[in-house]
């Protein structure tokens, strides 16, 4: 490099220095609005995961409207802001909330990937963050600023291998799963308790988020003779399982809340018949008040039924309002008022948090019969 | 593991046979570009997005009858191509820029593309094979589909197709002569800018159908070409720039090593396999199997 380059270079490193300097001065002298509530969310509304952050923001959008009513003299405010299921893009996403839009409490990540990789900052920064959809057990850990209104996958991957124990014992169990951190995760939970249970796994196989070809792996669970399948799984088990129809093959299905997606049962109709998967205590035909709220509203503004991930991203958003409201009236550390709360009200169920800022919930197990979804108990 | 039974041997080679041939076609296509500009055009990437989501555009939101509805979306993706080599590539090859500039275009063209199929068609999952799934076609206890056997066939065709026109008509000697000597060619009357929108035409043509079967095949995603563009081009590196023999063997290389390690590993390896092979012939072998004095591949 060239002396003048060099000068050139470290002129604008310093120009950029006082720029920002500036910038930071003037913003912090800016006053704060008492009556001001301004929240964060980070959803991915591009990339892989898209369609549940589609799903996911028009739950908050509810919550949103629904808050608005209830308090229509306060100026409320959320700033969404796309991560792309990407760990890169949400921090450089989560920055801009945090440094720009000034937010202290963020809605998201619904990846538990993404949640995990931002958690360090979080905690660094002293920002709260609901997850909605971030499963993973080690999400537990995560950090104390972090709170998540869904149970953790340790526990989903227990019931199901609880009720394959009781009714399939005698099964050559595969399991399958995506490989990203929800998919290692579950399976991991999955297969620990299955082997509690002395349950008969002969085989395990993960894919990448972005497998499309999974005749290989169909072939492989043939060779094995496997007759029951528990599949960890996200929108790419459509592919799945129609090539599983291409092949002819058919064991018992199991599956996670995963399975539960519309796009599947049209395409794949009366193939699925018999699929018992977990699912959480979300159930939209609920006829309680909050739900039922809920369902119509988002029935009434978006002409379909909402489905887990709307609802959870509902929870996280009221849960946020709620926590920012509160602790700008009463003056209290938003901290403390979350590990405080007791017996939320949320259409996923009643949210209190334990010590790691988790949730406890049950599961239920669902099947798919004759093109639906029903409760199998 | 045990040694595996003879109808999943079946199965895997049938499998093989159809990787095999969507990457001889990807290679096809990403090498006749390459061995006449020799600098890789990622955006070809968004030409095979492009065949595939125009034909789900035209098959379901203008009801066309498959078949227009295909040679449409071939059509339009190679105007795609076109467009982008007269207003972008040409101007910069005008400008004598070098080559890495050429990759880092290509990469930005492929990204704004790219988000323009996110945005107009969203990120979700597609499928162009709308009906009801049906049970594949059964040869020796192993399953293939029609599709399947059509994409065999569509790419057996087109590669002997192109095999004829390089080695045996006046066309494929001008190809070859611009692509061995743009300025000596030209010397002789034969316009290289000609030669370029030519084969860049074919080039796209063959991206958009290698796009079109593997949609058909599996579903569509906004990112899907990407990962297809990849695998042509370690194909084509396998195999060496400019050899049509060279291309068959690099394909089935990996065609065969992906499935392979796919089965006895894990598929979570598929890609890892692709990139060790990339290496291990960029270190050893960089003129790939054919070792024809041909200009190194250089990224």
């Amino acid at each position: 490099m060239s002396k003048k380059t060099l000068i050139i270079v470290l002129a604008l490193v310093l120009l950029g220095g006082l720029g920002y300097w500036w910038w930071s001065k003037n913003k912090s002298i800016k006053p704060q609005l008492s009556d001001q509530i301004k929240i964060g969310a980070l959803l991915p509304l591009t990339g892989d995961l898209a369609k549940y952050g589609e799903s996911g923001k028009q739950g908050l959008i509810i919550a949103l409207n629904e808050f608005k009513t209830n308090h229509k003299n306060l100026n409320c405010e959320i700033v969404i802001e796309d991560d792309k299921a990407d760990v890169k893009v949400a921090l450089s996403s989560l920055n801009k909330l945090i440094t720009i839009d000034n937010v202290k409490i963020v809605v998201g990540a619904m990846a538990s990937g993404v949640t995990l990789g931002i958690a360090p900052t979080i905690n660094e920064k002293k920002i709260i963050l609901i997850a909605p959809t971030s499963t993973a057990s080690d999400v537990t850990n995560a950090g104390d600023y972090i709170f998540r209104v869904c149970v953790s996958d340790a526990f989903e991957g227990k019931s199901m291998a609880n009720y394959i124990a009781n009714n399939f014992k005698s099964k050559r169990i595969g399991v399958i799963y995506i490989n990203n951190d929800y998919g290692v995760g579950l399976k991991k939970n999955f297969i620990e308790s299955a082997k509690a249970e002395n349950l008969n796994i002969v085989f395990e196989n993960g894919y990448n988020p972005t497998q499309k070809d999974f005749r290989i792996i169909i072939n492989k669970l043939k060779n094995e003779m496997v007759d029951l399948l528990y599949i960890v799984s996200q929108k790419e088990q459509i592919d799945f399982f129609s090539q599983c129809k291409e092949q002819n093959y058919k064991p018992q299905f199991t599956g996670s809340t995963m399975i539960e997606d519309n796009d599947l049962l049209n395409k794949l109709g009366d193939f699925l018949n018999g699929t018992l998967y977990t699912y959480r205590s979300y159930n939209s035909s609920d006829t309680g008040v909050t739900t039922k709220y809920f369902v119509d509203a988002y029935q009434k503004k978006f002409n379909t039924l909402p489905d887990f991930y709307a609802a959870s991203v509902y929870d996280a958003t009221k849960l946020a309002l709620k926590t920012a409201f509160d602790c700008s009236t009463n003056n209290t550390d938003y901290k403390t008022y979350l590990y405080t709360l007791k017996n939320f009200n949320g259409v996923t169920g009643l949210i209190t948090f334990d010590k790691n800022g988790d949730v406890q919930q049950g599961f239920s197990i669902k099947e798919i019969k004759s093109g639906n979804f029903f409760f199998k108990d | 593991m045990d040694t595996p039974k003879l109808l999943v041997v079946m199965q895997l080679i049938l499998n093989i046979l159809h990787n095999h041939m969507i990457i001889v076609l990807l290679a096809l296509s990403i090498s006749m570009n390459y061995y006449l500009l020799k600098n890789f055009n990622i955006a070809q990437a968004v030409v095979i997005t492009f065949g595939a989501y125009l034909s789900y555009l035209l098959l379901y939101s203008f009801h066309q009858p498959l078949y227009i509805a295909i040679i449409i979306a071939i059509i339009l993706s190679v105007s795609i191509g076109l467009l982008s080599e007269l207003f972008i590539f040409k101007q910069m090859r005008n400008r004598k820029l070098p080559s890495f500039a050429f990759l880092v275009a290509s990469i930005g063209l492929y990204t704004i593309l790219q988000n323009c199929i996110s945005l107009y068609f969203g990120d979700d999952t597609k499928s162009l094979n709308i009906g009801e799934i049906a049970v594949g076609h059964q040869i020796f206890g192993a399953y293939i589909t029609t599709v399947q056997i059509f994409t065999i066939a569509v790419s057996a065709f087109v590669f002997i197709g192109m095999y004829l026109l390089y080695n045996y008509t006046t066309l494929g000697k001008q190809i070859r002569a611009v692509s061995e000597n743009a300025e000596f060619a030209t010397i002789y009357g034969i316009s290289s800018n000609k030669i370029i929108l030519i084969v860049t035409a074919v080039s796209s043509a063959l991206a958009a159908i290698a796009g079109i079967l593997y949609a058909y095949d599996t579903n569509l995603t906004p990112t899907m070409g990407f990962n297809l563009l990849l695998y042509g081009i370690v194909a084509m590196i396998i195999g060496g720039v400019g050899s049509f023999r060279g291309l068959l063997l690099g394909s089935l290389l990996l065609a065969s090593a992906q499935n392979l390690v796919a089965y006895y590993l894990d598929t979570k390896w598929m890609d890892a396999a692709t990139y060790i092979i990339l290496i291990a012939f960029l270190l050893w072998k960089p003129l790939g199997f054919s070792g024809k004095k041909l200009k190194k591949v250089e990224i």
